[in-house]
């Protein structure tokens, strides 16, 4: 389909203005022509992408937590975009332009709830913008950061991102380890900002280990994440004396539900 | 056209060798057929291929890209001293980073007489496994093809005139660039450092030098623009789409990256936002020299930075006439 996208001056002028325009981005006031005081045509650009979008990201469903949410939503919008090649996932344009104007109300919805209640009971423009709201709103609606974590941030880019990290074609449900990745916030955003997910084979062996390491025992499972938090950094620190490229997906696996265990034995010890 | 480089050795951690010498590792990057690229790689007659052909050790080949996050390793064929790389436009994008490694075999086993001796106290203590690295080379960035929209330069160098004893070096604007602009004499200099040196490290500090004094007096300008529109508004309103556009594009330049880093003029001086603006690459590049790394080892990453690049104005001239330039 054909898409009409933010050229790349348009993109860093919204990066750059975000702390000034993020109220009304995220009470969906915010007027493009009027901040471009332009056309659509001098700021967009059409871009050819192989896929379809859904029309609308349907909001999260009463009693439905924030993890099964992102899978779930994750799920269907990857259902329709997997045509996409690393290549054009990498490109901010297409993601801002998702994020701002197709699935704002989405990204707002999930990402900015309370200040939402906030603004809505006291009125826009008496909430003064926190800095901390601002770097949200620019984290979420925009495409910057670190080059090899920003797609993680972005409102829109994450879902795809993190359905093709996970994307397993040798099984029957290509997605099925996806909440196993998104078992907690912290961990999805610690391992996907790590040097060890960038390896398919490396990843999906992690994710094996960790799905299984969290269903031998659901009654630790606050401990469980407690050690998937410091896995993460183990691996990282790791991976500067191994090259994790090299192990199967089953070696990868067997290596690091054995530092699982064997951590969360000397936790039991300790206690 | 065929580019190419080469990649440089760095002292690794064991198998009795002390280094892997200079030139251990060649690689020419060309088109390919399909649209991609090709890496062409080869390894020279010095590295370690006993290790290697016993399978005790492998080399591996590293290719990177952080834009996709892809990553491919690729490894020798056993006897073999050189391999072609396929790189698919999918999914590599405009830069790739490329380095080779030595990796343990699985029942690769060290000891005292294959290995340097610092190396060896760390290996007895611990396991060796498949994937463990054994020692790699310095990372080389590519860059694979043209950019299609190639980053402009915001400061250019230019000769200025005749020496006097107050203008060696002076900073200029016009439009939207920043020009450093250079006497005669200090001009020839520095297009003889250029010719002689190009792309060592040592150029790019001199330049960096010289670019952070113009970019500290462009830093100046902003400031001066700032408080006199904080004076002449008392709302204090944030600039709209059309002032930010009628500034000059180091002056948006400047600003953009005061507010990526958080920096203000009240907490800050202008050679310090200049530097910060800059990536601190004078900084760097002085303190890795003082540490005795490699010049070569100079950082490129902020070459992608607009501001940053060194670009010349030459404009015909070679820097050795009297005329010519701006005064």
């Amino acid at each position: 389909m054909e898409l009409l996208v933010f050229t790349e001056e348009a993109c860093q002028q919204i990066s750059s203005d975000m702390a000034a325009i993020a109220q009304e981005v995220v009470a969906g006031t915010f007027d493009m022509e009027e901040y471009f005081g332009a056309p659509e045509d001098a700021w967009t650009e059409q871009v050819e992408y192989p896929i379809t979008l859904p029309e609308t990201l349907r909001g999260r469903q009463a009693g439905e937590g924030l993890a099964a949410f992102d899978a779930r939503i994750a799920r269907e919008f990857y259902g329709t975009t997997a045509a996409l090649s690393k290549r054009q996932a990498s490109d901010g344009r297409l993601w801002m332009t998702l994020a701002l104007k197709r699935y704002r109300s989405y990204v707002a919805n999930r990402f900015f709830e309370r200040d939402m209640r906030q603004m809505a009971a006291f009125g826009a423009r008496e909430v003064a913008p926190s800095s901390t709201f601002c770097n949200k709103a620019k984290r979420h609606f925009c495409f910057s950061g670190r080059p090899s974590s920003k797609m993680f941030d972005n409102g829109i880019s994450r879902l795809w991102w993190f359905s093709y990290l996970v994307r397993d074609d040798d099984a029957a449900d290509p997605l099925h380890l996806l909440p196993t990745l998104l078992v907690s916030e912290d961990f999805a955003a610690r391992f996907c900002a790590s040097l060890v997910s960038w390896s398919k084979d490396a990843t999906l062996g992690i994710l094996d280990a960790v799905g299984g390491f969290l269903a031998t025992d659901p009654e630790i499972g606050s401990v469980n994440r407690f050690l998937v938090k410091d896995f993460v950094q183990y691996l990282n620190q790791r991976s500067l004396v191994m090259r994790f490229d090299c192990f199967s997906r089953e070696e990868m696996a067997e290596y690091c539900l054995r530092h699982l265990v064997e951590s969360a034995s000397e936790l039991g010890e300790s206690e | 056209m065929a580019t190419g480089e080469l990649i440089y050795s760095y002292p690794f951690l064991g198998v009795g060798y002390e280094d892997w010498p200079n030139g251990s590792f060649e690689l020419n990057v060309v088109p390919s057929e399909a649209g991609g690229q090709r890496i062409v790689y080869s390894i020279g007659a010095r590295t370690p291929r006993g290790w290697v052909r016993s399978g005790k050790v492998q080399v591996v080949v590293l290719v990177t890209c952080p834009a996709t996050r892809h990553r491919e390793v690729h490894v020798v064929p056993r006897g073999e001293t050189g391999f072609t790389l396929e790189l698919d436009p999918e999914v590599f994008s405009d830069e790739i980073r490329l380095f080779a490694e030595l990796v343990a075999a699985k029942d690769c086993e060290l000891s005292t007489s294959t290995c340097r001796r610092d190396f060896w106290r760390s290996a007895r203590r611990m396991r060796v496994v498949r994937g463990q690295i054994l020692g790699r080379t310095d990372q080389v960035r590519l860059p694979l093809k043209e950019e299609p929209r190639k980053r402009e330069s915001y400061v250019r160098i230019r000769q200025a005139g005749p020496l006097s004893k107050y203008s060696a070096l002076r900073v200029g604007f016009e439009g939207d660039y920043i020009y450093v602009l250079l006497a005669n004499e200090l001009y020839a200099k520095y297009v003889g450092l250029r010719e002689r040196q190009a792309g060592r490290a040592d150029t790019r500090l001199r330049n960096a030098v010289a670019i952070q004094l113009a970019v500290a007096e462009a830093v100046a300008r902003v400031r001066a623009h700032e408080e006199r529109r904080r004076r002449e508004r008392e709302d204090d309103e944030p600039m709209d789409a059309e002032e930010w556009a009628e500034l000059p594009k180091w002056h948006q330049i400047i600003l953009t990256r005061m507010r990526e880093k958080s920096l203000s003029f009240e907490k800050a001086g202008e050679a310090e936002i200049a530097n910060e603006a800059l990536e601190n690459i004078v900084g760097d590049a002085l303190s890795r020299l003082v540490e005795g790394y490699d010049a070569t080892e100079l950082d490129e990453s902020v070459a992608d930075e607009a501001l940053f690049a060194f670009d010349d104005e030459d404009e015909g001239n070679d820097g050795r006439s009297g005329e010519g330039g701006e005064a």
